[in-house]
């Protein structure tokens, strides 16, 4: 990952909204960088919220573990509160939508049981509420409770980690699903920290464009969204080729989920 | 020169970011039409890929996507805008990519070789 990348993670800027696009298979990049992101927190003095999945929480709280932090100290102090997603979701979803008075009240409430380990330090939070309504097909409701949250980040000094489980080299990694996710967040953090991601598009568009490849690429780096969140270049191409390529873009990113892999197995 | 494929550049100025002019030296197999408004428009041969370089962008975007001709060609805008809701406003008017126009010729260079590279790919899955 690169030192930009690095620092998204380790010192997100206060009311910065993250979101990590992960494989359901392999969730083993989603639970090193959100691992990752709660201990910096912790060592930064911030208090910490995780909402998420029992199996996730629980794999969190072994990575803090692993990482070196005192996790049942911190638990133990109030520094650190685990929820239930699915259990808090149901608190403030009414009729299929989040309901914004049930979601202040619930979600508001998990934060101020959640202390600060210094005075004067901020807060980290990690949902993936959005994720399960996004499984669920919910889109419209899972956009709508990222708004819910960037109401809230906007009125106080927190960051948010989010997850969507959406398979990059897959149909449903395209603008038009995705615009509303993009729009809503500050960075896409990328899940893989070697590269391996950019490394494989890159090949791919080689062997299917040839010498081309290297002309269109100019043409993907200057594509300018400003409403999205900042994205690394391995999924920036993804998306590019599902929106510009329709036609070549299967071909390119099956060939790049067969090079990634391939990549993830020697690194 | 053998035309494969189709560029029209949309602007109203004379070139003055010297997109033409690195358009021909950049993609010399695109065949690439300059015109200034959508009668001018009417009358070229129909792209594979349209770049609009011209304050009313958005105007003839909205007129595109009405167009049987142009309902579907891939569209790239050049801006120099730095307000974020003028470029957001021709994205949800159905252009493609939206790029800031390079300031330095090579820059404008790279830019133009990878249009025509992309008009090129949109022809051959015409085909």
């Amino acid at each position: 990952m690169s030192s930009a990348w690095d620092k998204v993670i380790d010192r997100p800027a206060a009311q910065g909204h993250l979101v990590q696009i992960y494989d359901e298979g392999n969730e083993r990049s989603l639970v090193r960088n959100v691992g990752r992101y709660l201990a910096e927190g912790l060592r930064a003095g911030d208090g910490l919220l995780v909402i998420a999945g029992a199996e996730h929480n629980e794999a969190f709280r072994r990575e803090l573990d692993e990482s070196g932090a005192d996790t049942a100290c911190a638990i133990r102090e109030g520094w650190l509160k685990f929820f239930d997603a699915q259990e808090t979701l149901a608190k403030f979803m009414v009729g299929g939508n989040p309901d914004w008075r049930r979601f202040e009240a619930a979600v508001g409430a998990a934060m101020r049981q959640v202390r600060k380990v210094d005075a004067g330090a901020g807060m980290r939070a990690y949902g993936e509420m959005v994720g399960i309504l996004w499984k669920a097909r919910q889109f419209s409701a899972a956009i709508r409770l990222e708004q819910f949250w960037n109401k809230l980040l906007s009125r106080s000094t927190f960051s948010l980690y989010c997850a969507y489980s959406i398979d990059v080299f897959g149909k449903e990694f395209q603008v038009s699903a995705l615009d509303g996710v993009l729009c809503t967040h500050t960075h896409l953090v990328p899940a893989e920290t070697n590269g391996n991601l950019e490394a494989a598009m890159n090949r791919a568009m080689e062997q299917v464009l040839g010498e081309k490849a290297s002309a269109l690429r100019v043409l993907i780096k200057a594509n300018y969204r400003p409403s999205w969140a900042l994205m690394p270049t391995g999924e920036a191409i993804a998306l590019w080729l599902r929106n510009n390529l329709p036609n070549q873009s299967d071909e390119i990113l099956g060939l790049a989920r067969q090079h990634y892999h391939a990549l993830q197995a020697q690194s | 020169m053998t035309e494969n494929h189709r560029v029209l550049l949309v602007t109203d100025g004379d070139d003055d970011a010297g997109l033409h002019r690195a358009l021909v030296q950049a993609a010399p197999d695109a065949g690439v039409a300059v015109v200034k408004n959508r009668e001018e428009m009417l009358r070229t041969p129909e792209p594979h890929v349209v770049v609009l370089d011209t304050d009313y962008a958005a105007d003839l975007l909205r007129w595109m996507r009405t167009h049987p001709t142009y309902r579907k060609t891939p569209v790239i805008a050049l801006t120099d805008s730095p307000a974020r809701a003028a470029v957001e406003h021709l994205y949800e008017l159905g252009a493609n990519t939206c790029l800031r126009k390079p300031l330095d010729p090579i820059a404008m260079g790279g830019i133009a070789a990878g249009i025509g590279t992309y008009a090129g790919l949109v022809r051959a899955a015409a085909r």
